[in-house]
């Protein structure tokens, strides 16, 4: 037999529980910024330090130093898959799971963050004109666009491996500008009215 | 002749299920968070995909008739029967890190289902790279059609139990999750068992 837990320290947890529940999902929505203009207003060139144009279905990786900020701005029905690892120790990585529920929510929009495994905030969402971002479903796979299509998967897979990393180091990608969301029965939608940044 | 397991609260366990063999895993005493990875046990690069699960079923939840789907777009096992009726893949395990942030720097010793993890994946070659976002069975996870999720209290019952029929070889890692910070193990953690059978029913 296991040892119980007395009641009163269940009671305590419990308490205290509820009370981050209370302030997770009723007080922290109220204190998120409104969502950034759209269109967006081009930032200063001069503070600009490198821009790259993505092909359609293509990857690309980066390094960028605390501090910096990377703006993705995906054209029209657009989505982009994002995988995050720490500079200095690559097995501290982007670990969706902790990410929403740390933030009592799946919807990451400005003034939330992205978390790693350990703990750490590993980007900020500083401005978003859109809120309609995907972190639960992932992004394409072999299976899901057949063989000789590039998908995201592959992708992944090749962005790794160019770091050094392979499949083992793939994270949970979040998908930018892709609204999906759990509607009432549990199933999954792509609601693309969200994508207006405004729903 | 079923293998049976009973694996103590806050403890990890691993084993292999063949494929054509019926993994059971009973909450013996109820509201019980299980947190359970799948590797393919010939390739452990090959693992659980909860993103490639939820995209293959479609809804927020493992259900009976739910596909477990590989990081490589293949099916791992089928979930065959669920007396329980609720279990998550979406809000992953927990950590001591991640306690510290959910609930304070006081919550920083104690165990984890991250700590359980890294110890029972050392056994078989692998480390903290290797834990991806896993199933939590007999945990409830809601999520609202406006984003919002929390861990609410479990609904399954003392001998609550989800069996899964695997479509290949399969080595199973499981957390029984010491958390007593959130309800998903009633704030007081307990023994589970596991049954490894050839086939389904019995």
């Amino acid at each position: 037999m296991h040892i119980h837990r007395t009641p009163d320290q269940i009671a305590a947890d419990r308490a205290r529980y509820e009370d981050h529940q209370r302030r997770g999902l009723t007080f922290a929505p109220k204190a998120l910024p409104d969502p950034s203009p759209l269109p967006a207003p081009p930032p200063d060139p001069a503070r600009v330090l490198g821009t790259e144009v993505i092909a359609g279905g293509w990857y690309w990786t980066c390094t960028l130093t605390a501090g910096q900020v990377i703006r993705v701005e995906g054209a029209a029905g657009t989505s982009v898959s994002l995988a995050v690892w720490a500079a200095r120790d690559a097995s501290e990585r982007l670990n969706l799971p902790d990410t929403v529920k740390v933030q009592w929510t799946t919807e990451l929009r400005k003034g939330r963050v992205l978390l790693s495994d350990m703990g750490r905030v590993l980007l900020s969402i500083t401005e978003d004109s859109s809120g309609a971002h995907d972190a639960l479903t992932g992004g394409s796979s072999a299976a899901d666009v057949g063989q000789g299509v590039r998908n995201c998967r592959d992708n992944m897979v090749l962005a790794a491996g160019k770091l050094g990393l392979d499949r083992r180091d793939i994270p949970a990608v979040l998908t930018l500008f892709a609204p999906v969301r759990v509607d009432a029965g549990g199933h999954f939608g792509w609601r693309g009215s969200l994508l207006s940044g405004r729903a | 002749m079923d293998q049976i397991f009973d694996i103590p609260a806050e403890r990890p366990w691993s084993g292999i299920v063949r494929q054509g063999q019926t993994i059971r895993i009973e909450d013996s005493f109820g509201q019980q968070a299980i947190d359970t990875i799948f590797y393919a046990a010939h390739d452990f690069g090959e693992r659980y995909s909860s993103q490639e699960t939820l995209k293959a079923n479609g809804r927020a939840y493992i259900e009976t008739g739910a596909k477990v789907m590989s990081s490589e777009g293949r099916l791992m096992l089928t979930v065959t029967a669920d007396t329980s009726g609720r279990h998550d893949t979406c809000a992953g395990c927990c950590s001591c890190e991640s306690n510290t942030v959910r609930f304070g720097h006081d919550t920083r010793y104690l165990h984890a289902c991250r700590e359980n993890f890294i110890l029972e994946l050392s056994r078989h070659g692998m480390g903290k790279r290797d834990i991806v976002p896993n199933i939590n069975f007999f945990m409830n996870v809601p999520i609202s059609p406006n984003g919002a999720m929390t861990i609410d209290d479990g609904i399954s019952a003392p001998g609550d139990h989800v069996e899964l029929l695997a479509a290949m070889d399969v080595l199973c890692v499981i957390s029984n999750c010491p958390q007593i910070n959130n309800p998903c193990n009633g704030f007081d953690p307990t023994p589970i068992r596991v049954v490894i059978r050839d086939g389904i029913g019995g």
